[in-house]
């Protein structure tokens, strides 16, 4: 498994609040290859975030703790390391792009020093040298008047060019794994589209691998290679993207899959799932998702079932899924 | 036009918002004269401001005429030389009126230093000896006040910048390393803020003036008050910039450079404190005339700037005698200096306020 950039094992991560720790990843193994793009997808605070922001340990802390697990990355593991490694990891060899781009963009700094700051941190360049990577940044995430708009501040930018410079910044030192948490929530739907296909298009030329977060299935459809499905702090499904669109196994998959809006049932009512995400983890027995399942079984409810090896890259957290197709 | 305001960095709108304050931008300019006066002190004051003259003591000021005694008029402003009269126990002072002592620009006078480098002896104006130009009368030894207003707003306004930029500096420093990295240090720290903030201004300024010892040279002294000023100054700064700070340290950018690989130190100061900074500009320009009436306060006990050394609060110090108010009103006029200073600088404040502020209109 030469090929492999990231492998994350057994990851635990809680919150430590005033009333107790409140696990929220629970037990997630998960693995990039070079070259891949792998999608999060899951509800709101089912853990996809804090997943991806633990890599580097970016996440706010307090109240988030890792527990237990290892995240090896090329070979080292980034959680038995000093945070002065880390910081020489981020920006550098592992990279982010955040959901709201108007937050992510210091309001005080020009685009252009904002851009320049992982190269200031990780590289030693001249100025002229800089000038020019930082052209040819913006040339790169497809920004027209790449030279002017480097003076530019980010209240004169919309939000989809905030976040193409976002992702010019987070470019910058050609890093080797590119986490996009939630890269298009916050932009409106054309503007998802250009930037869904600016990060194909980046992916393509560039040869970084992508660790996409994102609670739409619909935008991964076309990006990703690989998709973990989370829940309530859990992997619950796991396949190459075509096989998850065609045969989905974990009810909740199914589930998901059926409330995205389409073209075909137009006249019909949109699918929702029930309920919603249990807040609490700890001391919660059974399958996480029982309450909401369609198809759930008495024995559900007691017994926690494990994810189940189906082949190399496909494993479904649900004893009955044969019968479910 | 709306085109035109789109592609402004903030700074530039702030800038247009504040030309549109005119009270702000009067205070401004008027701000504005009174440290080029204080800079160029030595051209500006038509004497040396430690220049007695004791037989001209309490001099009143002098009327400038264009009209002699014999009515006739005089394109040239003069002054008359006086003489002192004794009448039933009460001084005046006589004109005499055989001679005009017109007014003149760049006179030659009294030696001083531009900038403290280069000799000069010009005067923006003056008259020839023996006549006096107080323009705003004599002190009790005889020395021109308006000479040493000028030359005391060397000390009075430069104490309320530089120690404004100490204690702002100190403040941002404590406040953001507090609220950056909070817990057990923020705790600390703070406690350490409200054990300065709980002991009153003036008795902390003149306790610590009493630490210090009383014989001190006039640099000394100086330095003394600026470092006196700014300790009481900062723990409040600290503890409002701590607040900001802690809103700030949660937003996405924070967030975003420390993905990036920035360090704890670089984040504070490159992208938590400049945040803070329409707050903190605004609260320097409204805390420097705390400094300067510390300064004056100081000064006025006789336990800052002391004789012959001038600042506008020793220039007070007999305007604590109410008989001395009474028959020699002109001494008070450092305190009008002070006044304006005060209120320009509120005024300016305040505008700055309404300029830095996103929310009021553009």
């Amino acid at each position: 498994m030469t090929d492999t950039l990231l492998d994350v094992k057994d990851l635990k991560i809680a919150f430590q609040t005033l009333w107790g720790v409140n696990t929220v990843v629970d037990k997630v193994d998960f693995c990039v290859d070079n070259k891949e793009v792998v999608a999060f997808v899951g509800e709101s605070g089912c853990g996809k975030s804090v997943t991806a922001m633990s890599l580097t340990r970016i996440m706010p802390s307090p109240p988030a703790r890792i527990l237990e697990g290892s995240v090896v990355f090329n070979g080292v593991d980034l959680l038995r390391k000093s945070e002065k490694y880390l910081r020489g990891i981020r920006g550098k060899d592992i990279s982010y792009i955040f959901q709201e781009p108007s937050l992510a963009l210091n309001p005080v700094y020009s685009i252009g020093n904002q851009i320049a700051e992982s190269m200031k941190i990780h590289k030693n360049l001249s100025k002229g040298e800089m000038e020019d990577a930082l052209i040819k940044s913006l040339n790169d995430v497809l920004i027209p008047e790449p030279k002017d708009r480097l003076k530019s501040y980010p209240h004169q930018l919309s939000g989809g060019m905030k976040q193409r410079v976002m992702i010019a910044m987070a470019l910058m030192c050609e890093p080797k794994l590119l986490i996009a948490d939630e890269p298009t929530t916050a932009l409106d739907v054309t503007v998802q589209r250009e930037i869904l296909n600016l990060l194909k298009h980046l992916h393509e030329t560039k040869g970084m691998s992508i660790l996409l977060t994102t609670h739409d299935f619909g935008i991964v459809q076309n990006i990703s290679h690989r998709i973990y499905v989370m829940y309530a702090g859990e992997v619950v499904e796991t396949s190459s993207t075509e096989e998850l669109f065609k045969n989905p196994k974990h009810p909740y998959t199914k589930a998901l899959l059926g409330s995205i809006p389409c073209r075909a049932r137009r006249a019909e009512k949109l699918n929702s799932i029930p309920g919603e995400v249990p807040k609490k983890l700890d001391g919660l027995e059974g399958c996480r998702f029982a309450n909401r399942c369609e198809f759930v079984q008495d024995d559900c409810r007691r017994t926690h079932p494990e994810l189940e090896k189906i082949n190399e890259r496909t494993s479904v957290r649900c004893p009955y899924w044969k019968s479910l197709i | 036009m709306k085109r035109e305001l789109t592609s402004l960095s903030p700074m530039r709108l702030a800038a247009k918002k504040l030309m549109r304050h005119k009270l702000a931008l009067w205070s401004f300019f008027i701000l504005l004269v009174f440290y080029i006066l204080a800079i160029f002190a030595g051209f500006f004051s038509p004497y040396a401001y430690d220049k007695s003259v004791p037989k001209k003591a309490y001099h009143p000021p002098v009327k400038i005429r264009f009209v002699d005694e014999n009515n006739k008029f005089h394109f040239r402003p003069f002054i008359y030389e006086t003489r002192l009269e004794i009448k039933d126990g009460s001084k005046t002072y006589k004109n005499i009126t055989d001679k005009r002592y017109p007014i003149k620009l760049f006179v030659k006078a009294f030696e001083y230093k531009v900038l403290g480098i280069f000799p000069a002896s010009r005067h923006l104006f003056g008259v020839d000896e023996p006549a006096k130009l107080y323009l705003f009368g004599a002190d009790w030894n005889g020395r021109d006040i308006i000479s040493r207003i000028i030359y005391g707003g060397r000390v009075s306004l430069s104490i309320g910048l530089i120690g404004v930029s100490i204690s702002i500096s100190l403040g941002m420093l404590f406040g953001g390393i507090a609220g950056y990295f909070g817990g057990w240090i923020d705790h600390v720290m703070m406690r350490l803020v409200e054990m300065i903030m709980s002991v009153p201004g003036f008795f902390l300024m003149l306790t610590l003036r009493s630490v210090l010892p009383l014989e001190l040279s006039s640099t000394e002294v100086y330095l003394m008050l600026i470092v006196i000023l700014s300790f009481i100054g900062w723990a409040g700064m600290a503890r409002v910039i701590r607040g900001i700070v802690l809103s700030i340290r949660e937003s996405d950018y924070v967030l975003a450079a420390k993905a990036l690989g920035a360090s704890h130190m670089s984040i504070i100061i490159k992208h938590i404190l400049p945040n803070t900074s329409s707050y903190v500009i605004v609260a320097a320009t409204l805390s420097i005339p705390s400094y300067i009436l510390g300064e004056a306060a100081l000064s006025l006990l006789g336990l800052g700037i002391t004789e012959p050394q001038v600042s506008w609060g020793n220039m007070l110090t007999r305007a604590m005698n109410i008989t001395d108010i009474k028959f020699h009103p002109w001494i008070l006029i450092a305190g009008f200096a002070i006044f304006i200073v005060t209120m320009c600088f509120n005024f300016f404040g305040d505008g700055l306020r309404d300029a830095l502020d996103p929310k009021t209109g553009t």
